[in-house]
Parts: C-alpha cells; sequence; structure tokens
C-alpha cells in the first residue's frame, strides 16, 4: 500500500512539472505582458524604458530560458512574487486556498447529506412520484449553469427577499461568524444544487442495479428487516463508485467554482486565478493554476484510496 | 412502539429456546409444511399469466423432496413462493402454505421476516453472487444470530465459526476473516450452508445449490447436506434439473411441466416405472453408459410458452401417447394408487398413466 | 473430402509437450520477482482424424488454455503443434490464415457466444465474408443449405438471436462452425448449458454431422455421462497437465489415475439410489501458482506414498494396456 502511494506520489510530481512546463507556455504565448499594462496605466512611458523594462525582469529572453530559471526557482521554495498583490506569491495563495477549501467542504458536505439520501429514496420507489420528482430536481440542477444560476439566486435572495449578502468579501475581514455564514450561504448554495443533482442521480442508478443483486436476496432470506437491506447490505456497495465520483469531483469543483467565485466575489482560488490571468500576473496564475492540478490530483489519489478501502475486492498490495 | 417489544420478547423467547435446543439429548421437533394448490400469476403487457398452478405437496421433517423441471417450468419460483421472496412482478394468486399453524402466504411481513432463516433455511445457486462481496463472511454468518436473536457480535461470531467448522472448512477462525472473493466455489456454498443452517430450521429449500460447482466438490456439497439432514431432522427441499443428482440424493421426486406438476412418486419407482410420458422421456433422454453412440432419444419439439400452452393437458403437442380426450381435458394429479416399498403415493398428470 | 487423411492414421492436430506458462508479478512488495502460471504444462495428445477426443477436468486445470494454444490463438511457452504433420507452432499469422478454416469453435454458453445485433444469415455467413468466399448470393444458399443441415428452417435467416431458444441458438452456432468446411471443431461444452431434453437433441445432431461430413471433435466437458457416450477417447487433465488418456471404454472400465478414480466416484449416477460419495477427495485444488512438488496431485490423493512428493510421475503406457496412459507411480495397480 505504501508503495503504490509513493507511486502516485512519483506520478503527480511528473504531471505538475509537465503541467508547469505548459501552463508557463500558454501563459507566456497570451498576448501582451506586464509592461504592457505599465504602459497603458502610464502613456508617457518611451519603447527605450518599455526595453529597459523589459530587461530588468528578464521578459526579453526566450521563453524556455525564462521557464529553466523559473523552474529553478520554485524547486528551492522561491515561488515568485505576485505583481498584482505586490505580496510573495504564497502569502496570496494560502489564504485563497483555505477560503475555497471552505466553500468546497461546506458544498460536498451538503451534497452528500441531502443527495445521497434523495438517491436512495427515488431507488426504492422507481418510476413513482417520488421517483419523478426527484429526478425533475436532479435533471434542472444538472442543466443549470452554475453563472446563472447564481444570477438567480442573487437575484432572489439579496435582491428581492434582501436577506443574503451578493457579495462574499466580508471574508477574513474580521467580519463575525453570522457574517460569514450569511455571505457563504449563496455561493454554497450555487455550487450545491448541482452537486445534489449529481450525486442524487448517481445514487439512484447505483442504488437500483445493486437492490436487484442475488445477495440482496440472500439478505432478505436471512430474515433481514428492509431497513437492514437498504442500510447494510445494499448502502455500502452502492457507495463504492459513488466515492469515485466524490474525489474527481474534488478537483472539478476546485476549477469550477472559478465562476461562481468570481460572480461573488468570494476570495478564492478560482478568483485568485481569474484576477491573475486578467491582470498578467504571470508568477500568480502560473502557481494558482498548478495547485488547481495538485488539488485535483490529490482528489484523485483519495477517490481511488477511498474505493480501495470500500471495496476488498481492490487490494494495491497485488494480492488475490 | 409495540414492533420493538413484540421483537425483544419473541427475540428472548427464542433464545431461550434455542439454547434449550443445543443442550436438549433428541432432535428437537421439526415442523413439516404443506402446499396446497399454489397458483403464482405474473404481470406482463398482456395480463396476468399463471406462471404456475395448482402445485400441491409435503415437506417431512428429515426427507429430502426433489423437484425436477427444466427452464421456465416453475420450478424456481415454487421455491421463492415458500419463502415469499417472488420478485414484484409476481404475486400469488391462489393456494396456501401451511406451515406452524399459520398460512405462510397470509402472515405479516413481520412473521415471515422471523420465519425466513430461521425456521426456514434458503440456499442458492450461485454462490459467489449470493454473498455479500464487502463483509466478511464470518460476519454475514453471524448477522443471522443477531437478527433472530439479538446475539452480541463477539458471541455470534464465535457461533459462527463453529457452524464453519461443522460444514467442513479447514482453519475456520482464519477462513471467517475471509471476503467471498478470496474463497473457492465450494467454500463459499458451505458458507451459504452454515448460514441457512445455523438457526437449525425446520425446512431447508436448496435452489440448484451444485449446478455452478464441479463435480468432485458438487459430491462434497451433496454430502454435506445428507449430513446435516441426519443431524438436525429437517425437511429439504431440493431443486435441481439433474435428475442423476435426484436419484442419489432425494426420497421422492415431484416432475414439474410448464408450471404444473406432472408426477410425484418416490425416487425408486419414479426411475424403475416413470408414470408421466413427460418422466419417461426425461429418463429415456439421458445419456447411459453402456450405449456408446447409439442415436438418443429425444422429446420432439419444445416446451410451449405460458402464454400459448395447449388446450387440454399442456404436455400434449409433444407427448406419443396423445389422444383426442388429452387434447380436450387438462388432468389433474391422478392417484396412481399406493405404490413403492414404503406404500407412498404415487400421483401422475396423465390420462393415459396405468397405476 | 480428403479421402487419404480419413483413412490415414496421421493424427489431424498434434500436440507435442506442449506448455503454456504465464508470468505474472508477484504480491505486495516483491513484485518485481514474477511468478509463474502453469496453466499448461507438458502435454501431449493427438486427434484422430474422424474421432472425438474428450478433454476432462474441473475449473482452473487448463483445458480452456489447452484448446487455445492447440489452436495458436495462444503462444505456446515450449513444446510444438503439429497440423495435419506439419509443425505449426511458430508460423505467423498470415501462415495461419488458411489452417483457420479447417479448426473451428463451438462455445458453451449459446447466449453469449452469438452477436444480438446480428441477424442469423449474417452471423453464420461471417466466416465466408472474412475469409472472402463467394459473393452474395452464393453465401446466402450456404447459410440456407447449413440451416438445413443443422435441423432448423432455411427461412429463419433474417431473424435474431433472441427469437430463439438455447438449443436452437446452439444449432445456429454449429452452422457457423460448418461454414467453412473445417475438418475439426472444438466444443467447448456445448451442452452444459442446455436443458435436458435438449442436450439429447444437439448430442445427436453432433454425431451425425460427424458421420456425415467427416469431422473430427475436441469435446471439452465435464459431465462424465455425456463424455462417455461421445467420446472415442478421454484425456483428463489435473493442474494444468494430462494424467490420463485412454479410450473411452477402458478409462471407465479401468481408470489408473487416482484423480479419474474420484471423478468417477464423484460423478451422480442415476439407478444406484440414495448414497453418499465418500469421495476421499478432500479440499480445493490447488492455485497453479504454486503446484506441490513431485506429483501434482499428491496432497489430495487418498493412496499417496512418500514418493509422490518428491518424485515427478511419467505420462507413459500402463503396463498390458497400450494406448492407456497415465501418469502415476502407481499405475500398475488395478483399481478396487
Amino acid at each position: 500500500m505504501t508503495r503504490y502511494i509513493l507511486n502516485r506520489i512519483g506520478q503527480t510530481a511528473i504531471v505538475i512539472a509537465i503541467m508547469s512546463f505548459v501552463i508557463y507556455g500558454l501563459i507566456g504565448l497570451m498576448p501582451g505582458d506586464p509592461i504592457d499594462l505599465m504602459i497603458a496605466a502610464d502613456p508617457k512611458m518611451t519603447s527605450a524604458d518599455a526595453a529597459e523594462l523589459r530587461e530588468l525582469y528578464g521578459l526579453d529572453k526566450p521563453i524556455y530560458e525564462r521557464y529553466w530559471n523559473w523552474a529553478l526557482a520554485a524547486l528551492e521554495g522561491d515561488l515568485g512574487y505576485s505583481r498584482l498583490y505586490a505580496q510573495p506569491v504564497l502569502d496570496v495563495l494560502w489564504p485563497a486556498l483555505a477560503n475555497t477549501l471552505i466553500l468546497l467542504g461546506l458544498t460536498m458536505f451538503f451534497s452528500i447529506i441531502i443527495g445521497l439520501p434523495l438517491g436512495i429514496i427515488a431507488a426504492l420507489k422507481p418510476y413513482s412520484k417520488v421517483d419523478y420528482f426527484v429526478n425533475f430536481l436532479a435533471f434542472g440542477g444538472i442543466s443549470t449553469p452554475s453563472f446563472w444560476l447564481a444570477l438567480l439566486l442573487i437575484i432572489f435572495f439579496s435582491v428581492q427577499l434582501g436577506i443574503l449578502p451578493a457579495s462574499a468579501m466580508v471574508i477574513g475581514n474580521n467580519a463575525g461568524f453570522w457574517e460569514h455564514a450569511a455571505a457563504l450561504a449563496l455561493p454554497v448554495m450555487t455550487l450545491t444544487i448541482h452537486s445534489i443533482a449529481s450525486y442524487s442521480r448517481h445514487m439512484r442508478s447505483n442504488m437500483i442495479e445493486i437492490m436487484r443483486r442475488d445477495y440482496i436476496r440472500t439478505a432478505r432470506a436471512k430474515g433481514s428487516s428492509e431497513q437492514r437491506v437498504v442500510l447494510k447490505h445494499a448502502l455500502r456497495n452502492a457507495l463504492i463508485p459513488v466515492v469515485t465520483i466524490f474525489g474527481l469531483d474534488f478537483g472539478t469543483l476546485f476549477s469550477g467554482a472559478l465562476v461562481t467565485e468570481t460572480i461573488f466575489a468570494y476570495p478564492g482560488m478560482g478568483k485568485l486565478i481569474f484576477d491573475s490571468i486578467m491582470g498578467n500576473d504571470f508568477n500568480m496564475a502560473l502557481i494558482a493554476l498548478l495547485f488547481a492540478t495538485l488539488m485535483t490530483m490529490i482528489g484523485n489519489l483519495l477517490a481511488d484510496l477511498g474505493y480501495g478501502w470500500l471495496d476488498p475486492r481492490i487490494s494495491y498490495q497485488g494480492n488475490s | 412502539m409495540a414492533s420493538s417489544v413484540a421483537s425483544s420478547v419473541a427475540s428472548s423467547v427464542a433464545s431461550s429456546v434455542a439454547s434449550s435446543a443445543a443442550t436438549a439429548e433428541k432432535l428437537p421437533e421439526k415442523s413439516a409444511l404443506t402446499v396446497d394448490g399454489l397458483e403464482v400469476s405474473f404481470n406482463t403487457d398482456d395480463g396476468p399469466i399463471k406462471a404456475i398452478d395448482q402445485v400441491s405437496f409435503d415437506l417431512t421433517p428429515g426427507k429430502t423432496l426433489a423437484l425436477v423441471g427444466e427452464s421456465g417450468s416453475g420450478k424456481s419460483i415454487t421455491a421463492f413462493s415458500i419463502m415469499r421472496l417472488l420478485p414484484k412482478v409476481a404475486r400469488v394468486t391462489g393456494g396456501t402454505i401451511h406451515f406452524d399453524n399459520a398460512d405462510l402466504l397470509t402472515v405479516p411481513d413481520l412473521n415471515m421476516r422471523h420465519y425466513r432463516g430461521d425456521r426456514i433455511g434458503m440456499i442458492f445457486q450461485e454462490p459467489m453472487t449470493a454473498l455479500n462481496p464487502v463483509y466478511r463472511v464470518g460476519d454475514q454468518i453471524a448477522e443471522v444470530l443477531h437478527i433472530h436473536f439479538g446475539t452480541e457480535k463477539d458471541q455470534a461470531l464465535t457461533k459462527a465459526i463453529e457452524m464453519l467448522e461443522r460444514v467442513g472448512i479447514p482453519d475456520a477462525p482464519a477462513r471467517a476473516q475471509a471476503f467471498p472473493h478470496q474463497l473457492s466455489g465450494g467454500m463459499r456454498q458451505r458458507v451459504m450452508i452454515a448460514m441457512a443452517l445455523i438457526c437449525e430450521p425446520d425446512i431447508l429449500i436448496a435452489d440448484e445449490p451444485t449446478t455452478a460447482l464441479d463435480v468432485t466438490i458438487q459430491a462434497q456439497i451433496l454430502d454435506l447436506i445428507m449430513d446435516m439432514q441426519a443431524e438436525m431432522g429437517m425437511a429439504i427441499l431440493f431443486i435441481t434439473h439433474d435428475l442423476a443428482v435426484v436419484s442419489e440424493f432425494a426420497d421422492e421426486v415431484m416432475v414439474m411441466y410448464a408450471g404444473r406438476i406432472v408426477e410425484r412418486a418416490p425416487t425408486k419407482d419414479l426411475f424403475e416405472d416413470p408414470k408421466h410420458p413427460y418422466t419417461r422421456g426425461l429418463i429415456e433422454t439421458l445419456p447411459v453408459s453402456g450405449k456408446h453412440r447409439e442415436r438418443l432419444p429425444t422429446i420432439p419439439g419444445q416446451v410451449p410458452p405460458l402464454t400459448q400452452l395447449p388446450d387440454g393437458c399442456r404436455y400434449s403437442n409433444r407427448c406419443p401417447l396423445v389422444d383426442d380426450e388429452c387434447r380436450r381435458k387438462e388432468p389433474g394429479l391422478l392417484d396412481m394408487g399406493a405404490m413403492g416399498a414404503m406404500g407412498a403415493e404415487r400421483f401422475a398428470a396423465c390420462w393415459k398413466a396405468q397405476p | 473430402m480428403n479421402e487419404q487423411t480419413s483413412m490415414s492414421d496421421s493424427p489431424i492436430i498434434e500436440a507435442r509437450n506442449l506448455s503454456v506458462h504465464f508470468s505474472v508479478p508477484g504480491k505486495g512488495f516483491r513484485k518485481h520477482e514474477r511468478q509463474t502460471v502453469r496453466a499448461v504444462h507438458d502435454v501431449s495428445l493427438s486427434l484422430k482424424p474422424g474421432k472425438t477426443l474428450a478433454l476432462v477436468g474441473e475449473s482452473g486445470c487448463g483445458k480452456t488454455t489447452l484448446v487455445r494454444a492447440l489452436s495458436l490463438l495462444i503462444k505456446p511457452t515450449a513444446g510444438e503443434v503439429h497440423f495435419d504433420g506439419t509443425d505449426i507452432t511458430h508460423y505467423k499469422h498470415r501462415q495461419l490464415r488458411p489452417l483457420r478454416r479447417q479448426i473451428q469453435m463451438v462455445f458453451q454458453d449459446p447466449y453469449s457466444s452469438l452477436n444480438p445485433r446480428m441477424p442469423v444469415g449474417s452471423l453464420i455467413a461471417e466466416p465466408l465474408v472474412i475469409h472472402g468466399i463467394g459473393n452474395r448470393n452464393e453465401r446466402r444458399d450456404k447459410v440456407a443449405e447449413l440451416l438445413v443441415s443443422v435441423g432448423l428452417n432455411a427461412d429463419i435467416m433474417n431473424r435474431y438471436p433472441h427469437q430463439f431458444s438455447g438449443g436452437q441458438r446452439q444449432r445456429i452456432a454449429i452452422a457457423r462452425a460448418l461454414a467453412l468446411d473445417p475438418n475439426l471443431i472444438i466444443l467447448d461444452e456445448p451442452v452444459s448449458a442446455l436443458d435436458v431434453s435438449v442436450q439429447s437433441q444437439v448430442l445427436n445432431l453432433l454425431q451425425d454431422l460427424q458421420e456425415k461430413l467427416g469431422l473430427t471433435y475436441l469435446f471439452i466437458g465435464h459431465n462424465l455421462t455425456v463424455i462417455r457416450y461421445i467420446a472415442d477417447e478421454v484425456a483428463v487433465m489435473y493442474l494444468g497437465e494430462v494424467v490420463e488418456h485412454a479410450e473411452t471404454q477402458e478409462l471407465f472400465s479401468n481408470p489408473r489415475h487416482p484423480y479419474t478414480q474420484a471423478l468417477l466416484r464423484a460423478a451422480p449416477v442415476h439407478g444406484v439410489g440414495k448414497r453418499k460419495h465418500t469421495t476421499q477427495l478432500k479440499g480445493d485444488p490447488p492455485s497453479p501458482l504454486a503446484p506441490p512438488p513431485g506429483c501434482s496431485f499428491h496432497p489430495r490423493c487418498p493412496a499417496a506414498q512418500d514418493i509422490c512428493a518428491t518424485k515427478e510421475p511419467v505420462f507413459e503406457d500402463v503396463p498390458n494396456h497400450a494406448g492407456h496412459r497415465a501418469a502415476c507411480h502407481f499405475k500398475d495397480q488395478v483399481p478396487t
């Protein structure tokens, strides 16, 4: 098992390295650089000044040389400086990461405690009214684009009802617990609705499949109550594929939250990535994107480990 | 709430009965089961179709009754009806199942759950898929005790290990920690048997338990079931399509065809002198040792689909003895008179059968 | 049909010291130490033209692997495969192609061996299409001819497999196997999944076809009564090796290997009445990853002696019974 984890960590490191090159290249290919922004801000700058500045920042060198310098520095722990925020990259990154993790944590928590039971209930009475209702909700949730949903929620809760703030900028600014909760409410709701839809559909189809299996019949033949059959015998088996989805979602939510965070001005990784790309802050964008990649890979790893933990037929040791 | 009070009363009564049973010198009295006129229908797009009809038989403690038939004969449905484990599209539309002073078809669900696993045990055909893949086999067996007697986890596991030893699994304490996929087919079937018999039921229903097993393992399992029956004294309903196994294992045989019982007789009598043309056809169609390469007699045609049963006798479209009476009137199970060494009864559903 | 081949005694297909070993990664931390699975080990047998050889054994004995190696669907690790006198072990794909027409297979499960999305006519014609034989009309005529020869109506060509019963599907599979006029048909448990009353129909059909077309059959089965009925010779396999090989009558009346004896004792026969089997064959077959030393059967053998644990028995003739071979140190002892 340890060997498996080490293996995966090694794979992750390789992927991160490759991604760093790819992202660096892509960002480098974008038209414009920070000097352009400076020119735009200060029209009095001459092209000679611009050339001098470029040389100062090393922006006149070819891209692979710039990448190499960056990589060497990064491996030593120097991840660079954020032009946009005028702080070392990591100082900006950690709070944003923490905020996103809170957002994701709450989203996944609510998605699980609402989505899974809904799926189970729908599965126990397939094609009944309850089932159609849950399916309808699910399709609705999956089909709705998140930004549109976000705006709708803002219109409803912030504008019309006025009970929840449209902006989450209070986060981290010494606001109280309830202010934080209120600020989180709408972003969490936006992300959760989509997740609930997805989890309930998966859970439903897994449960329907599992309830048809022979060992369910055996459980009944042993005299189990229907409750025991569903909660003990069926549930654990139905959860196995869902765990995979959790893990994958972890990474997806990370980057998908980008749109939601931006709309709500929520100071998380998504907004950070967005702002730093729009602001041509190469360093910040690069590091933030790499972290997003890292989070996705960790999510995958956790999904695989969870799968192996739940399903005794899977062994990472090669035993049969 | 009432149900939890009832169940705790039931479990304390049951556990005292169970413990006294375990220490008794004699075998505890087992109840017989009588099926009378059982009828099961399926809901299809074209309306309800009778899958089994007029099925009647007795299960006597200590005796094995084999239920033989080919695909679509209704044998598995009959077995599942006794346990009330029919799929949702099937309904019992007639008959009674008399057991322990009650009609199993009308008792409340709660009572039926008490019977299942405790008074009536069942083992299935595919041991791999019949065991839950995510739980250890020892725990799966122990669960039966927990369900019926509220036995504590550790104690239940100890008894489960004892049962595993009783069914011939070597190194039982270690094996109890295994998951189903880590065991061979024969071992899994032994686990199933342990699970079905741990409460020493009155009735054991075995639905093709050896069909999926290799020949030498099949022999081991059949021997094991016979030994368990000698120890516990339960009645066995053994469902199979393999006539050879029947002849070595059952006391009495029932042959089903297209949803009905067409013959019932003590094993020896059935093989020596089959009364129903279908039974005769089945026996003759078997390759018999010694007759190398001669053409095998066959039964022409196929089993008619349940939606297109012929009028009159169901076997009429394939029967060599058919005549007009057969095509008009469906024969019931006719008494062939008391025959056989023990004066046991014989029945055949055929106008042409001679007692 | 080549009259010469059917008259001569030279075998259609022959295995000489054939072995198929698979290399699998080791367990846990020893992943780099690969272990060997001896799926088939040192098997020598031959099929005489026009005859039926039955391969008998329990799950994991290697019969399916052996059959695949014989038809060169798997490359053998050691030994030779000879077809019609020629060593084809190292033939390339192009050289094998014409030979593949002569070896066809029928499988156990009639429900999964026919593509549910293809009409029956296309299923049977597919081998002809693959080998570029005949034009459309000729193929259709051939399909009709084949359907009739297996006892089905030619006009079912446009129907789909799910519309037929197990027995009928097996007939369709047999028709497909006959499409290329093969010499050898490998039948992997062809009647095991069928109802009893249908088994005899299919067995009769197989016999008729063998007589009419001079086919050779390699028949894999586990039902000893069926085997005894249909086979001319029987080879018993255990843990990848052939442990006994004899003509049918001889094997059943005079089995010399304890495993064969156990199989025969275990098989249910009707007419004996209620009985226990007292097989004395305990436990399960060992894993092919770790075959026991010496005779691979010795841990389960009721008659094992010291020599059995150390010295591997040779697969050779039983004294005074030519043509009957067994791999046992005590094969000269008459069974009790």
